[in-house]
């Protein structure tokens, strides 16, 4: 009897051993396949040129944003699987302190579509329908973030998961603190920018 | 004294024998196509490959039982030797012709055949030779009470693979959508 105990468990050792390493092949699979899709939680930063140092308004940004201590401004398309992520973590809900939203309906998209979808709306959700905002800014990534400090294009990145959206959020105090734009002339918004 | 540190050296090369081969046939029988594939670029035809990969993957296991389970006799010595000059073989070959072959000796490694491997025949063959010498002197329910155990510090040297891979994916599934993992707060979107 204990020969065959023996023999049973070492039976089953084999199968246990087999099924694990399985997993770990797939798990290890699931890993390149991520790495490969550069799918990985890590923001990469996005060029603004000259641009940086910039009034937002300057880009066609809302004038508030010039005074504005420290803000986010979210951009996202219409088309893209991380922006629907983000856009459905903010769908019906009140906007963070210091986010802002700006659609970029790319492919002749309509952005009311999106919009509707995931019930994005409010002073801070905004749609770039002509891209003129984009295209100042150079921008071809979404979405991607502009981190407005003390009145200006501080800088920009991309933002791959909701968990980098919520590391870039500013903190609500600062979020409401504004600075002095007098020194700055802030142009109006461009006519492609709409308040939802 | 002398008899038995004597007894532990024989008793030890064999369970490190048995454990090395255990863990080398477990692991390739996961990769049997990989391992197919270094098989036929050490020179073997393709479908001969398959044969030998699978007949490998059997010796190896079959050697690491024998050790345990017959410990009386010598044929499981000598499957070592055989394995030991084989896998030697191999990888001078890839020295001499300059070739890079994946070994998958222990499964989906990325090291390559090499000087490491030729240098290690010896010390599987010294590890035979002193097994053969001084052969364990447990019994059949013993040797397989061995094996069991083997097998299962196989398997918990295996979760050491596991539990950061799971780490890492699982950290990976809540970046990328939260709401797997219920961490979507419904009542009003991000949290700063």
């Amino acid at each position: 009897v204990t020969t065959v105990l023996f023999v049973a468990v070492c039976l089953l050792a084999i199968v246990v051993f087999i099924l694990f390493g399985a997993l770990i092949e797939m798990y290890q699979q699931l890993t390149q396949v991520r790495d490969h899709l550069d799918l990985v939680d890590s923001p990469s930063p996005v060029g603004l040129g000259k641009l940086a140092g910039a009034a937002p308004s300057s880009v066609g940004l809302p004038s508030e944003l010039d005074a504005a201590k420290h803000n986010v401004v979210l951009l996202l398309s219409n088309k893209c699987q991380t922006c629907f992520n983000l856009a459905q973590e903010l769908s019906g809900g009140t906007m963070p302190a210091g986010l802002w939203v700006l659609v970029v309906p790319i492919f002749g998209g309509n952005a009311d579509d999106f919009l509707e979808q995931y019930q994005l709306r409010g002073e801070r959700v905004l749609v770039d329908q002509d891209q003129r905002i984009a295209e100042r800014l150079a921008l071809d990534t979404t979405p991607a973030a502009l981190i407005i400090r003390d009145g200006t294009l501080d800088r920009a990145q991309t933002v791959p998961t909701v968990r980098q959206l919520r590391a870039i959020l500013p903190s609500p105090a600062a979020a409401h603190q504004v600075t002095d734009p007098t020194s700055r002339k802030a142009p109006s918004l461009v006519s492609s920018v709409q308040a939802n | 004294v002398v008899d038995v540190a004597v007894a532990l050296v024989g008793a030890g090369a064999t369970v490190g024998l048995a454990g090395t081969f255990l863990w080398s046939s477990l692991s390739k029988a996961l990769v049997v196509p990989g391992f197919r594939q270094t098989l036929h670029q050490l020179g073997l035809p393709s479908g001969l490959a398959r044969h030998v990969a699978l007949a490998v993957v059997l010796a190896e296991f079959v050697t690491a039982g024998g050790l345990l389970i017959a410990t009386s006799s010598w044929w499981p010595r000598a499957a070592v030797v055989i394995l030991a000059v084989s896998f030697g073989s191999a990888a001078g070959w890839t020295i001499a012709t300059r070739r890079r072959v994946a070994c998958r000796c222990f499964g989906s490694t990325s090291r390559q055949l090499g000087t490491r491997h030729l240098a290690l025949t010896p010390v599987w063959i010294g590890l035979a030779v002193i097994a053969q010498i001084v052969p364990p002197t447990w019994n059949v329910v013993s040797g397989l009470a061995i094996l069991a155990g083997l097998l299962l510090a196989l398997i918990a040297i295996q979760q050491l693979h596991l539990f950061p891979l799971m780490r890492t994916l699982r950290g990976d599934r809540i970046a990328l959508a939260p709401d797997y993992a219920g961490l979507h707060t419904k009542t009003g979107g991000v949290q700063s």
